[in-house]
C-alpha cells in the first residue's frame, strides 16, 4: 500500500490561480478607487479632464484594465508552468521527473 | 447615412449568417462521424459531445468562452440601460467585467483540468459528486441548474428575437422561433464540437463587429472630446457617478466586481468548457486572448451606447441601442453583417447554456439516478431529446417576456452563482470542505438570494451577499463536522490513484 503523497502538480496549479485571482480582484478594485476618487459628481473633481475626456473613465474604463491584464499576461508568460502535463495521474517517472523540474526552477 | 433603416437589405446578411452557421455546423458533425467512424473508435461519445475530447486549442477556446459569456445582457442588456443612465453603467457593468474573459478558465485553473480528466467530468456535477458523494447536492444542484440556467436562456432568446423584431421588422414571436430553430439544428448535428467551433467564429464576428464601431462611430460623432462635450450638453450627470439613476454607487459597483468573479467562475457552459483545453500552453493562450477580446468587445458596446445616445437621441426601446446605430451608420447590407455580431453573442451563449443544462439532464440526473446503466446510444438519445425539449420549452416560455433583459440576464446568473460558487470552489482548493458544509452553504446561498431578490429593491447585486452568506455557512458547518473521508482526499488531492491505494 502506497503512503498518500500529494501530487505535485496541484501546489503550482494552485498558486497559478491565486495569482489570476489576485488579478480579477486588484483590477477592479482599482477601478472602483479611481472613480470614487474622480468620478463621483458631488465632489467636484468630476471635472478633472485630459483632452475633454473625464479622468476617472479613463483611469477605469481604459488604462487600468489594460495595465492589469497586460501585467497578468506578461506573468503567465514568464511564471507559469508551461509544461505541466494535465493527465489526470502521472506515473512514477513522470511525477519524479516533474518534481526535478520543479524543484530546480 | 443618417436615417434608420429596416428592410430585406438589412435582412439578407443576417439571415446568410444563420444559413452559415447551419451549414458549419452540419460540416464539423458530419466530419467527426466519418473521422470517429475511421478510426473504428469506441471512445465515449457522451465525453466526445460534450467536450470534444478535451482537446479544444487555446485561441479557438479563448474565442468561444468569449463568446459564450458576452451575452445578450452585454449587447443587448447593458448597452440598453447604459443608453438611459450613462457611463457609469458602462463602468459598473463593462468595465468591472474586465475579468470576465480569463476568470473562468484562469482561476479554475489546471487543477480544474486535472481533477477533470481524474474522474471523467463532463459537467459541474460530476465534480461535485464525486467531491461530496451526495446525491442532494447532484438532485439539488441539477433542479437550480436547469431553472437558473434555463432563466438566463430565455433571457438570451428575447434578446436575439428582439434583435431580429428591430433589425427586420419581423414579428417578435417569428423572431423567436427562427433562433431558436438554426441552434436546434447545429447544436444537435454538431455536439460540443460545432458549438466551440461555431462560437469561436462567432467570437470573431464580435471582434470584427466591435472594431467597426471604433473605426465609424467615434468619427462620426467628433470624436472622444466630440462626444463627451454633446453628452454634457445632453446631461452632465450622464459623464459621473453614481449617474441620474443611481446605478453607479459604490455599493453596486463592489457587488457587480464579486459578482464576475464568483458567479461567473461557476457558470456551467463555462467551467465545462475550462475542463476542455489539451495542454498547459493552450491554457495560458485561453487566458491572455480571453482577457483581451472579452474586454475589448465588451466595453465597445457599452461605451457606444452613449454614442447611440448622442447620435440616435429617440431609440423607443433602448435595449435596440446597437443594432440600430449599426443601421445609422453603416448601409443596410454592412449594417446587416454587422448586426450578425451581437447576435453572434445572443446564439453562441444558449448554444452553451443548452448543452450543459442537456448534460446536467442526461449525465447528473438520467444516468445517475433513472437509468445507471445507459447505453451510450440511449444517453445520445436522451442529449437530443433534452436539447430538443429544453429549448422548446423555453422559447415558449420567452413567448410572453418580461420587459428588460439586463433583469433577467442578472437573476438566472445570481442563481447559478449563489447556490454553486461556494461548494465548487471550496471544494476544489479546501481539503476541509465536506458533504454537510457544502449541504448547508449550498441551501444558505440559494434561499438568500431568492429571499432578497424576490422581497427587497437593494441596490446591489443580490448574488454578492448571497454567496458571502453562503461561503460563511459553508466554512462553519465544515468545521464543525467530521473531515471528508481518506479516498476523497486522496482521489482529489494524492499523485496516485485511489485503486493503487486497495
Amino acid at each position: 500500500m502506497k503512503q498518500f503523497k500529494e501530487d505535485p502538480r496541484f501546489k503550482v496549479a494552485e498558486k497559478e490561480s491565486r495569482i489570476i485571482w489576485a488579478f480579477a480582484i486588484i483590477g477592479p478594485a482599482l477601478q472602483i478607487l479611481s472613480a470614487e476618487l474622480w468620478g463621483r459628481s458631488t465632489t467636484g473633481l468630476d471635472l478633472v479632464e485630459v483632452a475633454g475626456v473625464p479622468l476617472w473613465l479613463i483611469l477605469s474604463l481604459f488604462v487600468i484594465p489594460f495595465l492589469s491584464i497586460a501585467i497578468m499576461a506578461l506573468i503567465i508568460r514568464t511564471k507559469f508552468d508551461k509544461d505541466m502535463p494535465l493527465d489526470g495521474y502521472l506515473n512514477e517517472d513522470a511525477l519524479e521527473k516533474y518534481e526535478e523540474r520543479m524543484g530546480g526552477k | 447615412m443618417s436615417s434608420l433603416q429596416t428592410g430585406w437589405m438589412v435582412s439578407i446578411p443576417i439571415f446568410a449568417y444563420l444559413v452559415g452557421l447551419i451549414i458549419l455546423g452540419a460540416v464539423i458533425g458530419f466530419y467527426n462521424r466519418k473521422k470517429d467512424s475511421l478510426r473504428q473508435k469506441s471512445s465515449d461519445s457522451t465525453e466526445e459531445f460534450y467536450l470534444g475530447e478535451r482537446n479544444i486549442n487555446g485561441v479557438c477556446l479563448a474565442l468561444a468562452c468569449v463568446a459564450t459569456a458576452l451575452s445578450a445582457g452585454t449587447v443587448v442588456g447593458v448597452a440598453g440601460v447604459a443608453y438611459n443612465t450613462g457611463f457609469n453603467w458602462v463602468y459598473v457593468a463593462l468595465g468591472l467585467q474586465m475579468a470576465l474573459g480569463f476568470v473562468n478558465i484562469g482561476c479554475l485553473g489546471k487543477r480544474w483540468a486535472i481533477i477533470g480528466r481524474r474522474i471523467h467530468a463532463v459537467t459541474i456535477l460530476d465534480f461535485l459528486k464525486a467531491r461530496y458523494k451526495s446525491d442532494f447536492i447532484v438532485i439539488l444542484g441539477g433542479i437550480s441548474t436547469i431553472a437558473f440556467m434555463g432563466t438566463f436562456m430565455m433571457s438570451q432568446l428575447q434578446g436575439g428575437a428582439r434583435v431580429l423584431q428591430s433589425v427586420t421588422g419581423l414579428d417578435y414571436k417569428y423572431g423567436l422561433i427562427i433562433f431558436c430553430t438554426v441552434i436546434l439544428i447545429y447544436t444537435i448535428i454538431g455536439g460540443f464540437r460545432s458549438v466551440v467551433l461555431t462560437d469561436s467564429v462567432q467570437g470573431a464576428f464580435m471582434v470584427f463587429g466591435a472594431l467597426a464601431l471604433w473605426c465609424f462611430g467615434l468619427k462620426e460623432v467628433g470624436g472622444f472630446s466630440g462626444l463627451f462635450a454633446s453628452i454634457k450638453e445632453v446631461d452632465g450627470l450622464l459623464l459621473t457617478i453614481p449617474g441620474p439613476s443611481n446605478h453607479g454607487n459604490t455599493i453596486m459597483a463592489i457587488s457587480y466586481a464579486m459578482h464576475i468573479c464568483t458567479c461567473m467562475v461557476v457558470i456551467p457552459s463555462l467551467a465545462q468548457r475550462a475542463f476542455t483545453y489539451p495542454t498547459s500552453k493552450d491554457m495560458h493562450k485561453a487566458v491572455n486572448v480571453g482577457a483581451i477580446v472579452c474586454y475589448v468587445i465588451g466595453i465597445s458596446y457599452g461605451f457606444f451606447a452613449l454614442v447611440a445616445r448622442v447620435l440616435i437621441p429617440a431609440i423607443d426601446n433602448s435595449d435596440m441601442a446597437i443594432p440600430q446605430l449599426y443601421q445609422y451608420l453603416f448601409s443596410p447590407v454592412v449594417a446587416g453583417i454587422l448586426i450578425a455580431s451581437p447576435f453572434a453573442a445572443m446564439l453562441s451563449t444558449v448554444d452553451s447554456t443548452l448543452l450543459a443544462l442537456a448534460s446536467t439532464i442526461s449525465k447528473d440526473l438520467y444516468k445517475n439516478y433513472i437509468k445507471p446503466k445507459a447505453t451510450e446510444k440511449q444517453m445520445m438519445a436522451i442529449n437530443y431529446g433534452s436539447i430538443a425539449v429544453l429549448l422548446i420549452g423555453f422559447t415558449a416560455i420567452a413567448w410572453n417576456p418580461p420587459s428588460a433583459v439586463q433583469w433577467v440576464v442578472q437573476f438566472g446568473l445570481g442563481g447559478i452563482g449563489s447556490t454553486f460558487a461556494p461548494i465548487l470552489i471550496g471544494g476544489l482548493f479546501w481539503k476541509r470542505a465536506n458533504k454537510t458544509g457544502a449541504i448547508c452553504g449550498m441551501l444558505a446561498g440559494m434561499a438568500f438570494f431568492i429571499v432578497t431578490t424576490v422581497s427587497t429593491d437593494w441596490a446591489l447585486m443580490k448574488q454578492a451577499p448571497a454567496i458571502l452568506v453562503g461561503f460563511v455557512v459553508f466554512y462553519i458547518v465544515s468545521k464543525l463536522t467530521a473531515p471528508p473521508d481518506p479516498e476523497t482526499i486522496e482521489l482529489f488531492w494524492g499523485a496516485y490513484p485511489v485503486e493503487v491505494k486497495k
